[in-house]
This record gives C-alpha cells, structure tokens and sequence, in this order.
C-alpha cells in the first residue's frame, strides 16, 4: 500500500470547497453562542431571580455531557417527542448545538473575565461622569476582552473542531467530504493526512491572529 | 454651597452613616478626619452617589436631591458637578496618560477634540507627565500614576473637588509634590475642596475647616484651630493623640 504522495494532493482539492461550509458553520455557531453568553453572564452577574439557577444547570449540563451525544438527543431524540425539529435542517441542528455547548463555556469566560475587572475602575469612570454604557464601551469591555481573548480563541479553535461532529447527521463539511473520499478511494491514510493538516493550518492561521491580536491589547500591560 | 442633610448610609446590615448633616461654602476647603472604619470615605462617596445612602438629602447649587428616590439622571448631574481622586489612584489602565486626561472632556463633557487637546496638553504640563504622555499607567509609579488621577480630576472642571486619602499610598517624599498639586488644582478656579486625609500637615496646609466623624457620625467639626486646640471631645482627643504619633 504505502503512502502515495501524488494521491496525497488530489484530496485537497476533493476537501477544501466544503471548508467554506466548515467555517459557516463553526462562525454561525461562534457568532449564536457569543450573543447567548453575553446573555447568560450578565443574567448571573446581576443575579436576575430565577435565570440564575436556570442558567446554571443549563452550564452544568452541556459542560458536563458530549457534545455528540447533545446533538443525537436534538437531532435524533427529540423529533420524537417534538415532530416539528425533524422540519429543521440538519446544518442548522449542528450549528444550534455547538452554540449552546459553546455558550455553557464561554459564558463563563466571559463572566470571569468582567469580574476580574478591579472595582475601582468603575468607580472612575462613574466619578467622571460617565454613563454605564460610556464606561462599558471605553473602559470595561476593552478590559475584559483582553482578559478573556485566549478563552475566546480557544472557542473558535473548538468550533472549528467541533464542526468534524456534522459527519455524524450527514452535514456536508470537510470531514464528511473526507469519510466519502476516502471510501470511494480506499486510501485513509492519504485523505486523513490531508484533512488533519487543513485542520492544523487554520488553527495556525488563528493562533496567530490571537498572537498579534493579544500583542496589541496587551500594550501597557507589564 | 452644599447642604446635606441626614444623611444614612449602609452596606447590608452594616449602617456606616447615621444621619450625617453638614453645610460647606463654595471655594471653602474641608478636610474630614477619623479613624479607619468611621465612614469618612462613605461619606465623601455619597456626595457623588458611589455608594448609595440610604436616607438624607443633599443640595448643591441648582440640585436637590433626595437619597430615597433620587433617579438616574440626578445620578449623572451630581456626578458631574464634582471629580474625584483616589486613594489607589484608579487611573483607566487601557488608556494612555494623555487618553486618560482627554476622556472626561471628549466623551463626557463634548468639548470639540481639538480643544480638548489643546487642553489636555497643558494640563500634562502642570502635572508634568509630559514625557510620558503615550506611557500607560502600570508603566508608571505610584506618584505618576496619582499625578494622572489629578489630571484626570482637573479636566472634569467640576466645581467640587473629592479626595479620599491621596498621599496615603505615596512614598513620604512624593507628599510634598502632591501637596503643591492639589493647592494648584484648588486654587486655580477656586473649588470647593473635600479631602480625608491622615496626615496632619497636609490638612494644616490645605484646611480651612476640619470635620470630625466617629462611628459614622459628625463628632466635632470647626477651624483648624477650634478642632485641634479646643475641642474637648474625649474621641476626638484620643484620636488626635494617635495622629499626632503616627505623623
């Protein structure tokens, strides 16, 4: 059998048109669980009555089962009970479930990191006179973001990851893409040599992105 | 003038305040003494609603309000009619010493950037923080980074200046710098001034009246001679017993 180099690079062009997929996929899922984590932080922040504990089975539950069983359960379990979810496309049942598996994690990060935010900040900006959101959008958030960039990444990262799990409900991403190659082509180690290396140099492509990006906010910081 | 009234205060079940009323003249210049623990730096975070109190009132020029129902807006009009430096300096550690000193004027106050450059220069000149004015806060020392707190405090131009402890976290010899600092911020525009201070010459060189809190009420209050010569509070003179070692 051997490894044949000249097979090696015709499965790029085989897997790489569904990285646009792939990356629609894990954005959608980031973009959905960036806005559910705001809401899930600042409800535990302001400890609103009731959503509290709400939210905190809600991080406790999906931070402590696989995402692929998550998704079997939305995908296969519960058009059982919920006949209308079997109407919604499988591509949007995987994006939904990375979002709310992202959102348990995240929502943390983010909360952690506005904590970590000394109090007298706060009070410095309200002692000049700013609004809430004035101080929020000039002093607190720039703050927090630096904070919580390398949990941020590592969200993407996960997604980006995270989006191989369509192959299990037939969403058409790189991974799948690979499985069909592969079994019409017999050769594994060629079109998983090539599908494991996309997936390094993207999460090369953002970790260097997160290098200058934490470079830059970190100006000042010493 | 600013007249409080009745002024409470507390943290959970700890009252800090109980009923705190006094009255100060524009331009007069108040220094609050106290031990650690007796609510002086409630009491001067009240006046620009850091803290909530709980009861009482305050006025202070066209403003009334009532602690028990104040709103949002009177919120932002009180705190716009002082500034504040702090014990910790608090400078805003994403922004430059010159971003620092811009903001209050720009994002608060609306003045048209150019101006508010223009500004903020000389301010950075009377702080003299010139050189350092790309230089972020952690990148500077203790007394660089108070010298921007003052800064900051200046470009407010809010006619009540608040002070809670300055010096006390500075090294002995930058006492003197920030003493000539504040005389600068205060005499200048002629500011009603409210500072707690533990140090003794700071208030003989800034104070024109003394006011003395002790369990979160007005004990004694007066000049400078009246409270440190011939007030015969018992707390008071113990009090000023343990200053007079400390300084």
């Amino acid at each position: 059998m051997g490894f044949k180099f000249n097979f090696f690079l015709t499965v790029f062009p085989e897997v790489l048109p569904y990285l646009k997929n792939t990356l629609w996929i894990a954005i959608a899922a980031y973009v959905l669980s960036f806005i559910l984590s705001i809401i899930v932080s600042v409800c535990r922040a302001l400890n609103v009555k009731g959503l509290y504990k709400f939210f905190e089975v809600y991080i406790s539950f999906f931070r402590s089962t696989p995402l692929v069983t998550q998704l079997f359960f939305i995908y296969l379990g519960l058009p059982q009970i919920l006949p209308i979810i079997s109407e919604v496309s499988e591509m949007t049942i995987l994006i939904v479930v990375m979002a709310l598996n992202q959102t348990a994690f995240m929502s943390e990060i983010i909360r952690g990191a506005f904590l970590s935010i000394p109090k007298g900040q706060y009070d410095a900006a309200k002692s000049i006179g700013m609004t809430t959101n004035e101080s929020l959008r000039h002093i607190i958030i720039p703050q927090v973001i630096r904070i919580a960039l390398p949990g941020m990444i590592n969200s993407v990262i996960s997604l980006i990851k995270g989006t191989s799990m369509g192959y299990t409900i037939g969403v058409l991403e790189m991974m799948t893409a690979s499985r069909l190659y592969s079994a019409r082509t017999f050769r594994q180690i060629e079109v998983y040599t090539a599908l494991l290396l996309i997936y390094w140099a993207i999460v090369l492509i953002i970790t260097k992105t997160q290098s200058r990006l934490e470079n830059r906010l970190n100006r000042g910081y010493v | 003038m600013i007249k409080i009234e009745g002024l409470h205060c507390q943290y959970g079940d700890n009252k800090v305040l109980h009923g705190i009323s006094t009255t100060i003249k524009k331009g007069e210049k108040i220094a609050i003494i106290g031990p650690s623990g007796s609510g002086k730096s409630t009491f001067i975070k009240s006046l620009n609603y850091l803290v909530s109190p709980t009861q009482g009132t305050l006025e202070f020029e066209d403003l009334k309000v009532d602690f028990e129902t104040i709103t949002p807006n009177e919120v932002q009009r009180l705190r716009r009619k002082s500034a504040m430096v702090f014990q910790q300096h608090e400078p805003f550690l994403n922004k430059t010493v010159f971003d620092n000193i811009l903001l209050p004027m720009t994002i608060v106050q609306k003045v048209p950037k150019d101006k508010a450059i223009e500004e903020a220069n000389e301010i950075l000149e009377k702080i003299d923080l010139v050189e350092k004015k790309n230089a972020y806060p952690l990148m500077l020392s203790g007394g660089e980074q108070q010298r921007v707190g003052i800064g900051r405090a200046i470009a407010v131009h809010a006619p009540l200046l608040l002070m809670d402890e300055p010096t006390s976290s500075l090294d002995p010899e930058l006492v003197e710098e920030m003493l000539s600092l504040i005389r600068l911020m205060i005499e200048e525009e002629d500011k009603t001034l409210i500072i707690v201070s533990h140090s003794l010459n700071l208030v003989r060189e800034i104070a024109d009246r003394v006011i003395f809190i002790y369990n979160g009420n007005i004990l004694s209050e007066g000049t400078l001679d009246y409270v440190f010569n011939e007030a015969t509070d018992p707390a008071l003179k113990k009090f000023l017993r343990s200053l007079k070692l400390a300084n």
